[in-house]
């Protein structure tokens, strides 16, 4: 994804100047990631509507482009705020209410089974179970797992794009990681 | 403060990204890239370095559409004329459908001959050129996907190393596996109910957030109500700019968009009191931006009236 060395916003700032190339390049570091993350939010059978949201995610970046400041985040935290707005706007639309807060969190404490057979994903069908387990999630320990482990973003840019403490983002990815080791685990006992 | 980077060896990531790239598609990749371009060409303002579409495209969407259907019903009736005589009325008619399917499935208005092929590799995804507001009227002449194809190789220039846009005839079998359910009608968003237990547990209706349900204790009897002032208190937390206090209600279920008797809400109180940060977490929470008290003003128009950056930016509004 970046072995394109010109930094994000120079990109950014080209496709102001009318560079449709510099846009394109910028588009193509992170379409899959916004892509994917918009669709895990949205949940599955919603493929088309990530699809528009997408666009219009990217529409998005475009048109409001100069209102970027780099100094304040970066541009992948940029984006995902937009996308994470359009789709917060998209269930509001529908009428949808993704409940934030999983009741289950303040007594959780599934142990950790530890990194055990993970390299036996390749399977598709565990990868499958994998990715629906993630849908499955508390919509914003969903974002954050997503965007940390798909989209590569840091901690912090996390919670500039989510509008948390770096805490939080860390708290909601270790739930995350701790409910997928879980269904993971559970997976696999029922097919032993 | 914590290491952004003392997360990164978990592998339950690598096999979420492994599970994730095994379900890629590229075809449909290239097609959402081809889609966005043409959009822009539509949607944002050409810049004077950019390969513009031809001017119709611009926007003139009405008269373009009609001007393909009017092709559209030509081409087709050439090819009655012709077939015709091909086909002398002794021969059986089955031929006919075919032929005409073909003719205005190719021949919405930029007719290219990428077009027919374009189609297959992405069935379900719907006619996304337009922005999400301007479609729904259209709907019913539904113009095909390939309309929207034809521009963008111009338009977006190749991407980097990717081959450009793959041949979408290469892979003419290997739609999204999500994507299986093709001809039911539109299902209504989300499964309201039951069946999935992991999607129903995501999602509630807007009926149950303005009335959420009263808890259950283990045994599933219902427990007594909470007292119906959960909305008061939000809103009175919001416009003291609590933001704990705000979390906490709202953990509790208090109805985020519930009015008082004037029609605000809670977000609205936040904004027009400048607690950005209130504002925010309201909003994560799907707190709604455009909702009208009984003045019909919005939170969005309190905020714009403000003019504060920093509010307008957590709300995510665009200037």
């Amino acid at each position: 994804m970046e072995s394109d060395p010109t930094a994000d916003p120079e990109l950014l700032r080209a496709h102001l100047g009318g560079d449709v190339q510099a846009f394109a390049r910028l588009y193509d570091r992170y379409d899959q990631p916004s892509f994917v993350f918009i669709r895990r939010m949205l949940g599955p059978g919603q493929t088309a509507a990530a699809e528009d949201l997408h666009q219009d995610t990217w529409l998005a970046v475009a048109r409001t482009a100069a209102s970027f400041d780099a100094a304040k985040a970066p541009f992948r935290a940029w984006l995902f705020t937009i996308a994470r707005n359009k789709v917060w706007d998209h269930f509001r639309r529908q009428k949808i209410v993704p409940l934030a807060v999983d009741p289950a969190d303040a007594a959780m404490s599934i142990p950790d089974p530890g990194p055990s057979p993970f390299e036996q994903l390749a399977s598709r069908e565990l990868g499958e179970t994998l990715i629906a387990a993630v849908e499955a999630l508390p919509i914003e320990q969903r974002g954050a797992f997503v965007m940390f482990a798909q989209a590569g973003l840091s901690l912090e840019e996390i919670a500039q794009a989510t509008g948390v403490t770096v805490e939080t983002a860390k708290s909601r990815l270790r739930y995350a990681r701790s409910k997928l080791r879980q269904a993971l685990a559970d997976e696999r006992a029922a097919h032993v | 403060m914590s290491d952004p980077n003392d997360f990164e060896t978990d592998p339950i990531d690598q096999a979420y990204r492994q599970a994730e790239a095994a379900q890629g598609d590229e075809a449909a990749r290239a097609a959402r890239r081809a889609r966005l371009l043409a959009a822009m060409a539509q949607a944002v303002p050409a810049s004077p370095a950019a390969p513009v579409l031809p001017p119709r495209g611009r926007k003139a969407g009405a008269g373009w559409l009609a001007g393909g259907w009017l092709l559209a019903a030509g081409v087709a009736g050439l090819s009655v004329i012709v077939s015709g005589r091909l086909y002398p009325p002794a021969l059986p008619p089955p031929r006919q459908p075919p032929a005409t399917t073909r003719i205005s499935a190719s021949t919405a208005p930029p007719v290219s001959s990428s077009a027919p092929t374009a189609a297959p590799s992405k069935p379900e995804a719907p006619p996304a050129l337009t922005p999400l507001t301007a479609r729904p009227p259209v709907a019913p002449v539904a113009a095909p996907p390939t309309l929207r194809l034809t521009p963008q190789p111009q338009a977006f220039p190749a991407g980097p190393p990717r081959a450009a846009i793959p041949p979408p005839m290469v892979m003419p079998a290997a739609p999204e596996p999500v994507a299986s359910p093709p001809p039911p009608p539109p299902p209504p968003p989300p499964p309201p109910s039951a069946e999935a237990p992991l999607v129903s547990e995501s999602i509630v209706t807007a009926e149950r957030r303005a009335h959420p349900p009263s808890p259950r204790n283990d045994a599933g009897i219902m427990a007594a109500p909470k007292p119906l002032d959960l909305g008061a208190k939000l809103r009175d937390a919001a416009t003291r700019g609590h933001v704990t206090e705000v979390e906490a209600l709202l953990n509790q279920g208090a109805p985020i968009d519930e009015p008082d008797s004037q029609g605000d809400t809670a977000l609205m109180r936040a904004v027009r009191a400048g607690h950005a940060d209130v504002a925010a977490t309201l909003r994560r929470h799907g707190a709604d931006l455009d909702r009208q008290n009984h003045a019909g003003e919005s939170a969005r128009d309190f905020a714009a009236k403000r003019g504060d950056a920093a509010l307008k930016s957590v709300l995510g509004i665009d200037d």
